[in-house]
Order: structure tokens, then sequence, then C-alpha cells
């Protein structure tokens, strides 16, 4: 489980994370939704301390992570794998070793240095791959795939960390409707068979309910919705974005994938059952 | 048609805004004045001085400037060729200008570099040991040195000033230095590069550090990769063919300060190419400069070449 | 997940891909190669070099000796036995002056003479030598005619064959001898930095001189105090001001007279050679051509060259840094030409504007702030070729820092000329720096 404790944090004078307090048990997926700025992105990085706390504790499994150290922090970053809006891969590596390198925090680091990697962990990276439909590419540069497809070697990357949470960021902000179905389905799958914790910001509101058990609404650092995608009624949702800001939830390409599937598990991804 | 031009009526804020942009305009006139009058008067006052301070004045000397170049000329041009293969010449005479076959270097009885090609490879080993030992140091030190990457604010405060001294450290002073440890030879000079290039390189590097994207780098803290896989990861992939592409740079700048640094003790090329002009050996030093040549030539297009392979069309853009 | 594959599972990938799994030998081999072939290439060049045998055959000890000697300076008494008398001598240019008498150095009677190097303590008799340093006492016997130190002896000293040795550190050494021992005793700073001791105003007080200067009566009938003052300085016999600052004049006026012409003589050529000016290809070439050749000569050889035709001295100095340079500033002008902005110039053009109109506003305006950051650029890096180029025989300061350091005895002297340098490079790369930064400001206007 993961508990935020009065988390805050404020950039010089302004609070973008304003005493925020909530409960996460293991395996839930979340759906983070808010107008830009709200503060998710912040929500998120401090989760794994890309970004530290002003005032507040995260604490998982007793353990207050904003605090950790050296060795101990590094170890909690390898635990929950974050995924980023721009990918964030080693463009001039090739895909397999980008896969491989989520390993890097539990394994010798003068091997890594050498980049020396055992077959096993090919395998794995493969068989990671493999899920995520994207084997055949294992020995292409990832900067020459497209969008969705880096973005699922970011998502293969993830599990080959084997995170008790997946963070993710806005994974779909920068892909077409198609790659960002995919993707979402992707993490739905991790989340559903593996039961890892998977915390996702989300721009609109139709991805959150289409993928989300939980969806919590940010605005201006606060959270002023919590529940069940259901219970995310309208008058919520004027909450969060605000009465101009409906447009921008609603209006994204994104919004049409949900309505085209109203029942996505159904549609999984073929390369998604073989694994 | 008589044409008239008639001042337009201006209002009274347009006249505002004439008057100001007129004031502007002299007063910029005013410092641009200043400044050349500044410089030209540097420039003279830099003249007379140098004119002053030199053993031979200027125009006294002038007239003689071609003596010096018959001077030069060999009495046979095949000499040239027989100096720089250190071959007998018929135009001997017993004296040491005219016995090229001195300073050969025997790798096997019979066989023998030509003195001039085992100077010139002993200024370039100078320069490639030199820009290695730089790139090695200048590579690893830039990490520390770099804002967004350095690990800690006072390891790269000391990292950043320590690049700046070896930078601007005169390098004869160096080379002195190692000479009165080591004596006289090409390993001071190797240090004396050497330690220029750390300083040189390091801050080139660190300032590509500093406008690399870090993406990739944030990707790996959020696996909780530590600090050095952080770089060699992160950074490395990225930075690498610019850090080559600055070492084949500097590998050029190198050549020819090993050659200068030669000159003064250091060995190498420099060092015989003075002695010949200083002698008035007209053919040795003919052929020692031809090999200069077309050495700096070889190493500048090779490296160009191989920057362009490295980083493209980049590879051109201005450096000091 | 479960990251452990089984057997089966990891046998199914392999086959489905087997070039993740062999991967080719070439691919594997290429950072052994790299790293092999620079090892190679240093055991080359440490055989080459001779590299080992030169370490090894350094005299190390002396590197720390010529590093004390850039922050400080000793002061050497002898002290010697003339029958039951004891004589304390010093070496004749010393920096106390010719008659010296410092606090640290006593003659207790007609045979005891006590010194104070540092902590220590030598109470010299003609046929005893105590030593007192870090709480132990060295008895040193000289009636046998052989220096015998006492047992125990302190690890600070030595019994050697017919002397012995007492080390204290950086304060200093002792050496005794049947007939003499010889003291040296190092002070941190530079020594008579403003005065010599031949100057009248050697010795004195900082309070006593400035009062001297200001109202004391003449030392010189000829001269006020204030100009002797600061002739004795100027003229310093050990520091040798004036000559330090004229030679780095020289040096300076290398690198900013050779900068400038080259840029001005790059200027033109500039113009010839850029493809958008002059549409001539051959002549573009041609200008083109020339730069690189200028830039292939060594500036080392133009250096020599002109010092035989115009003899030691600034002039020579300008002549290599100006003709190296005109290639290579010549060739980055030319790429800034080739790269301006066309719309600019089609504006002027537009309006029926005559060629050379054409270029002084729609070109030069565009290229001019590169150009001087360019050549600000240049001086910068100019500043420390030119003290090399002195060095080779060109003079200023090189050749005053090469002069120096020719007799191992002034390594002060060269660190003050070392932090003249620094300065100077500091101070012109924070002014060109300060400009360049108001040209690409201006770049906008
Ligand atoms: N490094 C920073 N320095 C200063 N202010 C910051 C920084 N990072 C974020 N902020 C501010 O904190 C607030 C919250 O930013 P955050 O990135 O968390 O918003 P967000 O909800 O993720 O928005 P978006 O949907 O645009 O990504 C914003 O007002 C932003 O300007
Ligand atoms: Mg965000």
């Amino acid at each position: 489980m993961l508990a935020f404790k009065g988390v805050t944090k404020r950039f010089g004078g302004k609070t973008a994370v304003d005493d925020i307090s909530l409960e996460i048990p293991k395996g839930q997926m979340v759906g983070v939704i808010g107008r830009s700025g709200a503060g998710k992105s912040t929500l998120l990085r401090m989760i794994n301390r890309l970004a530290e706390t002003t005032d507040g504790s995260i604490v998982v499994e007793g353990v207050d992570v904003t605090q950790l150290k050296g060795a101990a922090l590094r170890s909690w970053q390898a635990d929950c794998a974050m995924i980023f809006q721009q990918f964030n891969l080693v463009p001039r590596l090739d895909v397999l070793t980008n896969v491989m390198l989520g390993r890097l925090n539990r394994r010798s680091t003068a091997a890594s240095l050498f980049k020396i990697f055992s077959d096993e962990e090919r395998a794995l990276a493969i068989a990671a791959l493999e899920r995520l439909g994207l084997a055949e590419t294992a020995l292409q540069r990832a900067g020459t795939l497209s969008g969705g497809q880096q973005q699922r070697v970011a998502i293969a990357r993830a599990l080959m960390q084997q995170p008790r949470v997946i963070l993710a960021d806005e994974p779909i902000a920068s892909l077409d409707p198609r790659n960002a179905q995919i993707v979402m389905e992707s993490l739905r799958d991790i989340n559903r068979r593996e039961g890892i914790t998977v915390i996702t910001n989300l721009h609109t509101l139709d991805t959150a309910r289409a993928y989300c058990t939980r969806i919590v609404g940010m605005a201006a650092g606060r959270v002023v919705f919590d529940g069940p995608a259901h219970a995310l009624t309208e008058a919520a949702a004027r909450e969060i974005y605000g009465a101009n800001g409906m447009e921008e939830a609603f209006s994204e390409a994104i919004t049409s994938t949900s309505l085209r599937f109203p029942t996505p598990a159904a549609h999984a991804a073929p390369a998604l059952a073989t694994a | 048609m008589p044409q008239t031009v008639s001042r337009p009526q201006l209002s009274d804020a347009g006249r505002q805004v004439e008057r100001h942009w007129k004031e502007l305009a002299a007063k910029r006139r005013l410092y641009t004045l200043i400044g050349v009058g500044g410089l030209v008067f540097a420039l003279s006052a830099s003249l007379w001085y140098a004119n002053e301070a030199n053993a031979g004045k200027f125009f006294d000397r002038l007239p003689h400037l071609l003596d010096f170049v018959s001077w030069l000329v060999p009495s046979d041009w095949n000499d040239v060729w027989r100096a720089f293969l250190d071959l007998p010449t018929p135009n001997a005479d017993g004296t040491e200008a005219m016995s090229f076959e001195g300073g050969r270097v025997y790798l096997t009885e019979s066989l023998y570099v030509p003195e001039y090609v085992h100077k010139m490879l002993e200024t370039i080993n100078i320069a490639i040991l030199a820009t290695l030992i730089g790139f090695v140091f200048g590579f690893v030190l830039c990490f520390l040195a770099a804002q967004n990457t350095a690990p800690s604010l006072v390891l790269r405060a000391v990292v950043r000033r320590i690049m700046e001294i070896f930078r601007a450290f005169p390098e004869i002073v160096i080379a002195g230095f190692f000479a009165a440890v080591l004596s006289l030879g090409p390993i001071p000079a190797i240090i004396a590069v050497a330690i220029h290039t750390i300083g040189a390189l390091g801050k080139m590097f660190f300032e590509v550090a500093e406008n690399a994207d870090m993406k990739a780098e944030e990707g790996l803290r959020a696996v909780g990769a530590p600090w050095i896989l952080r770089m060699r990861y992160g950074l490395v992939p990225h930075v690498l063919p610019n850090f080559l592409s600055y070492a084949l740079l500097r590998l050029e700048i190198n050549v020819r300060a090993s050659t200068i640094i030669g000159a003064v003790g250091g060995g190498g090329i420099g060092e015989i190419l003075r002695l010949s002009i200083g002698r008035g050996w007209g053919a040795q030093t003919i052929a020692i400069i031809s090999i200069l040549f077309v050495t700096v030539i070889v190493v500048d297009q090779v490296s160009a070449s191989l920057r362009r392979r490295l980083v493209g069309a980049e590879a051109f853009s201005p450096v000091a | 997940m479960a990251l452990a594959l089984s057997p089966a599972e990891f046998a199914g990938i392999r086959s489905r891909h087997p070039l993740v799994f062999q991967r080719s030998w070439k691919k594997r081999s290429v950072p052994f190669l790299v790293v092999g072939g620079t090892i190679l290439y240093v055991l080359y060049a440490w055989w080459f070099f001779a590299i080992g045998a030169v370490l090894s055959e350094g005299r190390w000890d002396r590197a720390g000796a010529y590093l004390a000697d850039w922050v400080s300076y000793d002061v050497r008494p002898t002290l010697r036995f003339k029958g039951e008398g004891i004589e304390v001598t010093y070496p004749r240019f010393n920096v106390l002056g010719d008659n010296p008498d410092p606090d640290w150095v006593r003659q207790v009677d007609g045979r005891t003479v006590e010194v104070d190097v540092g902590g220590a303590r030598i109470a010299a008799t003609p046929d005893l030598v105590t030593i007192t340093h870090a709480g132990e006492t060295l008895e040193v016997d000289l009636s046998t005619g052989t220096p015998t130190a006492a047992e125990p002896v302190p690890g600070w000293a030595v019994q050697k064959e017919d002397e012995v040795d007492a080390d204290f550190g950086f304060t200093g050494s002792v050496e005794i001898k049947a007939n003499r021992v010889a003291i040296e005793h190092r002070f941190l700073g530079w020594a008579n930095f403003i005065f010599d001791p031949n100057s009248p105003f050697f010795g004195r007080s900082t309070g006593e001189v400035i009062s001297l200067i200001l109202w004391g009566d003449r030392l010189d009938p000829d001269v006020s105090n204030a100009a002797l003052a600061f002739d004795n300085f100027w003229n310093n016999g050990e520091w040798q001001h004036g000559d330090v600052y004229a030679k780095l004049l020289q040096t300076i006026i290398m690198a900013f007279v050779g900068t400038v012409f080259a840029g001005l003589v790059a200027f033109p050529f500039a113009f010839l050679a850029a493809r958008n000016i002059t549409p001539s290809r051959l002549v573009n070439h041609a200008a083109k051509r020339f730069f690189d050749f200028q830039r292939t000569i060594d500036g080392l050889i133009w250096a020599l060259f002109f010092i035989r035709a115009f003899g030691p001295g600034p002039i020579p100095g300008i002549a290599a840094i100006f003709f190296t340079d005109i290639g290579s500033l010549g060739k980055l002008y030319a790429e800034a030409l080739e790269n301006i902005d066309e719309k600019q110039r089609e504006g002027i053009r537009s309006v029926g504007a005559p060629p050379s109109a054409v270029q002084r506003f729609g070109v030069l305006p565009q290229v001019l702030p590169v150009f001087l950051s360019q050549a600000l650029y240049y001086l910068e890096s100019n500043t420390r070729s030119a003290t090399i180029i002195g060095a080779v025989g060109a003079g200023g300061i090189g050749l005053k820092l090469l002069e120096a350091m020719r007799t191992n005895q002034d390594w002060e002297n060269v660190f003050y000329m070392v932090i003249l340098i620094l300065v100077v490079v500091y101070a012109i790369d924070g002014i060109s720096g300060a400009l360049r930064s108001r040209l690409a400001g201006n770049d906008h206007h």
C-alpha cells in the first residue's frame, strides 16, 4: 500500500502540490486527471523521487520513501518504474539494451559499465518485448522506432525492473489513438495479471474512465475528486477542469478510442496474449 | 516636373521620437568613433613599441628580407631529397651542413629511418599521446564539472578551477619544470601539451554535456541506476561523437603545439627546424618544412574526414 | 511478474531470436579492438619515448625542492670551526644582504653559536653540536674528527660516513661535518620583492619607507625619495619588475597586433572566398586554398623565419600570429558569410541599391559581430601562443621565463611571471567574454 500523508511541493513561492493525502492499495489502477499545471506530474515524480517533497511523507509498506538516500533510494526507484510522456529511452542504443537497462539497479555496476549482459537477461528482455509485440525490433536502434513503439519499449524496460508500482506520466500524450490504445491496454494488462499497482496521469477524462478503476482528480495542486470511474459525474468533472476547461477534457482525439471500444478488454492486442 | 520634397509635418510625439532617434544615432556614431579611434591609437602605439623593442628595426631590415630567402635556396636542389633521406651528397665539403648521413636512426644493420621522418614521428607521437591523455582525463572530469551532471557542487567548483588553470597555465613552464626533473626531451613536452589539453578538452566536453538532452538520463534515474551508470548510458552514447570530434580537432592543434614546444627543447621536428633555420641550412630547412607541411595536411584531412563521419556537417562549426 | 524463465521458455526464445544470442563476431570485438588498440599504442609510445626509463631516472627528490622554491626562500648560514672559535658565514649573494645578522642566529660566546630553525634549536660548539627538535635531542660528537651521533638517533636525523644530517621538513635542514655545520632555514613567501639588498630602503619597515618617501631627507641628493624608491623597486635586481612588465607588454602586443592585422587582412579575402558574395568559383577557390595554405604552415616556421629576418623581439611574434591567423580567421569569416540570411540582402537589393551598398547594409551588419567575436576568441588563445613563440626566440615574457628556468635557481621568479600571465589571460578572457556577449546581444537590433 502506498499512502500520501500531507504531501506538499512548492517551487519558490508557487505551490504545485498542496497537502495531498491519499491511500492507494496494492494492485489498483489509478488515473490521475486534471488540467495542465494542476500538479499531476509533480505528484508522480515525488513518488519515485525525481522530485523532492517539500512537506509530508509518502509511506510504502511502512517505509517513508521521501527520506530514503543512496542505495536504498535507488532500490526504491527500481521498485517503482516510471514511464514518461517522451519515453526517455537512450535513442542511440538498440532496443534490447534499452530494455535490459531496466535492471541496472539489480546487477553489478562494473559489469553494466562494460555492457556485459548474460544470455538469461537477454532472454528476459526478449520475453518482455514479445509480450509487448516488439521482439522483432530488438536489434534496432531505439531512436528509429515510432513513438508508440518507443513507449512500449519503455514499458518493457519497466517490466524488467520487476517493479511493485508503475508510474506513468501522460504515457499516451504524444501518441496517435491506435498506439495510445495499445499502450493503455498493455498497462492494464500488466496491472491485472501481475497485480502491479499502476498510477497514471492522463490528460483526458474518457481514457481515465475507460482504463482505470479509480480516478483522482486534481485542481491547483489539491485532490478535488477521488472515487471509482463511474462516480465521475459531469459536475465532478467541471470541478476538476473548471468551467471552460471541459472542452479541453473532451476534445482530444484520444477520446474517440474509448468510444470506439466501449469494452477494450475484449480487444486485447494479440501480442499481449502470447506472453 | 520639378520635384520638391517637403518635410512632412510631424505631431509633437513624432517630433520627440525623431529627436530621440537622432540623439541615439549620434551617440552610436560617437561610440563607434571612440572605439575605432582607440583601436587605431592602441595599434599605432603597439607598433611603435614593437619596433622599438625589436632587435632589428622593421624598416632597416625590410630590404634584407629577401636576402634571407636567397640564403635559404640550396645550391643544388637535389640536396633537398638527399637531406630528407639522409643520403650522402656529392656536394659534401666536410662541414656539418653538408653531411646528411649523421642523423640516421638504424632499425637493423642496414635499414634506417631518416632523421627527419623519425623526428616528425616523434612530434606526431607527442601530439597523439598528449591528446589521448587529455581525452581520458577530460572525459572523466567533464561529468564532474557539468552543471547538469555534477554529483557535488564543491567538487564541480574544484574541477572547474583546475580545468581553468590547466588551460591558462603557460605550457613552457610545465615543460620547463618537468625538464628540470626529467631532463630535456619529449616527455616534458608530452606532459605540458597533455595538461593544456585536459583543460581545453575538459571545458569543451562539459559544455557539450551541459547542452545534452537529459531525458535518457532521467529515465535511468527513475530506474534507480547509480550515477556512473546514468553517465555511461544516459549521456555517453549521446555525447561521445561530439567528444571524439573535438578530440580530433584538438589533435590537429596539438600537432602544431608539439612542433613549437619541440623548438623550445621538447625534441621532435620543431627542434631540428629551429637549428636548421638558425644555421641557415637551405636544403635541410626545405626538406623539414616539406615534411611538416605534408604531415599537417594529412593529419588535418584525415581528422576532417573522421569528424565528418562522426558528426556530419557540424564538425566544422568554428571552435577557437 | 515471474522474472525467471523455465528452460523451455528460454529455449523457445533462443530459437525464435537466434540473432540476439549469436551476435556477430565483428560487433562483439569492436570494444576490444578499440581498447586493445589504445593499449597497444600506449605501449608503443612507452617504448618509443622510453618513458619508463626517463621516469625512473627522474630526480623526483628535486621536484619537491623546486616546487617549494616557487613560494619560499631559504637562508643558509654556515658555522665554521676555526680552532677553538666558531664563525658564522653566509653565501655571497643572499637575500639578507651583505651583512646579515638575523635574530635566529646568536653568538652566545666565543665558542658557542645557537641557531633557531623553526621549532628546532641547534647549539654548536667546536666539539659538540646539540639539536633539539620535536621533543627529542640529538648530540653529535665532533671531538674524534668524525661527526658521531649519540645513540639513540632520532628519526629525523641520519648518521652518514663522515657527516650527520638532520631534516626538519619544510623549515630546513642541518648538515654536520667535522669542520662546519651547514644550516638551511626556509621561509614561506618571496624575499626582497620590493627592494633588493642594494637599495637604501632595504631592510626598513613599511612605515619607515613611507615616512622617508613622504617627508624624510633625501637619501640621494639628486632625486626625490619617491623617485628613488620607485626606481629601486622597478629595477629590483632579483625580481626585475620593470623588465618583466616590459616583456609582458611585448607578449600582449604580439597577440594584439597579430590578431588585429590578421582580422583586417582576412576580412576582404573572406568576401572573395564566400560563394554567395563573389560569384566566381575560381576566385572562391583560390581564396579558400590561400587560407588553407596559411593555416597549414606552422606558426613556428613563420616565427623562426622572422626571427632571422628581424632579430628577436615582438615583430617576429606578430608576424607568426598574423600569418597563421589570416588562414584561420579567413576560413571562419568566409563560413560566416556563406551562412548569412539572404532575406536581408534581398531586401536591400530590392530597393535598387548599388552592389556596394548591398554589401554594406545587407551583409555587414549580419556578420560584423560574428567577425569581431571570432577575432576576440583568437586574441585570447593568441596570448598563450605569443608566450611560447617568445620562448622560441621572439622575446617577450616567454623568453624571460625560459631564461629564468634555465638555472633552476629562480623558480620564484617563474611563479611571479606565471601569475602575471594568468592574470593577463583571465583579464583578456573576461574582457573578450563581456564584449562578445554584448555583440551577441546587439545582434538582434
Ligand atoms: N521545476 C519546476 N520549477 C518551477 N515550477 C515548476 C517546476 N515543475 C513544475 N512547476 C510548476 O508546478 C505546477 C505543476 O506542474 P506539473 O508539471 O506537476 O503540472 P501537470 O499537472 O503535470 O501539468 P501538465 O498536464 O501540463 O503536464 C505548474 O504550475 C508548474 O509551472
Ligand atoms: Mg505533466
